[in-house]
């Protein structure tokens, strides 16, 4: 009985999606998708183009290194004369000794090196969150 | 598997022959649209997320392996697609209970359907269609339109081929049932004043 019923119920609904029809979009809609398409392909093509192509770096290498390498045959290198400089001010100023008489706390330590890590995981989340909004 | 002409198309597309693109979404786009507007119950957001399916259609065009048919994975992306509006929009569309038929009413839906002129069946089914849950709706469409396989239904919807045979039954009960309401009092009323 209850295949029966199955079966009758299959039929009249084969029997209706017969006779239904396929919806269809309106006239433009290949040209909007292509419209859409040719965009983002457009926007994909300038996104990826790098300011300098490879040809100006390989152009510019090559200048510099000419550049150079003719300076140096043409001048003879002589020992540059630097000045002396003492650093020693750094270590005898009012500033530096207090500063370096501070200490801090192991908890204080603790807190920086976490506050350090907490920003280490935010700052790749933040990142996804912002590419995300670009692509939308 | 994809046939050759599709594999062709597809290769074009992926070496920068973007209008190529065109013949794909003539040949899908009736079929997207339909699957999307039985879904959505809306011409106009069914257009959108026709046209969107088509933009990630080309986008993951070069991921495409060809394991499965093309059209498989279209309607599949169509699919989610509608998933994702109506999870946005929160829309939930109105479930039918399953009535329990006798012989002679199913009989009687099906005499009734018949007595109507043909425009008038294609507006009931239509309508009735519309009644129906997005997801019966989806399934039916895929099963008598296109005529595919339990198992490609279920790599379509992402279910297993015995849930989609359940739930494809039940799809084909809740539409009979929507039939019957929107077919009687009245008509069924006619055609059985005919008979008499």
């Amino acid at each position: 009985m209850k295949e029966n019923e199955a079966k009758q119920i299959e039929d009249l609904v084969a029997k209706a999606m017969q006779k239904s029809t396929l919806e269809t979009p309106s006239y433009q809609f290949t040209d909007k998708v292509m419209a859409a398409v040719n965009a983002q392909q457009h926007s994909a093509v300038t996104r990826h183009i790098p300011l300098i192509p490879k040809y100006m770096w390989v152009a510019i290498a090559v200048l510099t290194i000419g550049f150079t390498a003719y300076i140096w045959s043409v001048v003879q290198p002589t020992p540059i004369a630097w000045p002396t400089l003492s650093f020693d001010f750094m270590k005898n100023n009012l500033l530096s000794k207090e500063v370096g008489a501070i200490t801090f706390s192991k908890i204080t330590g603790y807190a920086v090196m976490l506050l350090a890590l907490m920003l280490c995981v935010q700052i790749p989340m933040l990142k996804r969150y912002f590419d995300k909004q670009k692509l939308v | 598997m994809t046939t050759d002409q599709e594999t062709t198309i597809i290769n074009q597309i992926i070496g920068g022959d973007t209008q190529a693109f065109a013949v794909l979404v003539d040949r899908y786009k009736d079929l997207v649209f339909t699957l999307a507007i039985r879904m959505l119950k809306n011409r106009e957001e069914a257009e959108e997320v026709s046209q969107d399916t088509f933009v990630k259609v080309f986008k993951a065009l070069p991921r495409f392996k060809g394991d499965s048919k093309l059209s498989t994975w279209v309607y599949k992306v169509a699919y989610n697609s509608c998933l994702d509006r109506i999870k946005k929009n929160k829309n939930r569309y109105n479930e039918v209970g399953i009535d329990s038929f006798t012989e002679n009413q199913i009989k009687t839906v099906d005499n009734a359907l018949d007595a109507l002129e043909e425009k008038e069946q294609q507006q009931t089914i239509q309508h009735c269609l519309q009644q129906l849950a997005s997801k019966d709706s989806f399934l039916l469409t895929l099963f008598y339109f296109e005529e595919l396989s339990l198992e490609e239904i279920s790599q379509i919807v992402n279910k297993e081929a015995n849930t989609v045979k359940v739930n494809i039954h039940r799809a084909r009960k809740r539409l009979a049932s929507i039939l019957k309401q929107n077919l009687e009092p009245e008509t069924i009323q006619s055609y059985e004043r005919e008979r008499s």
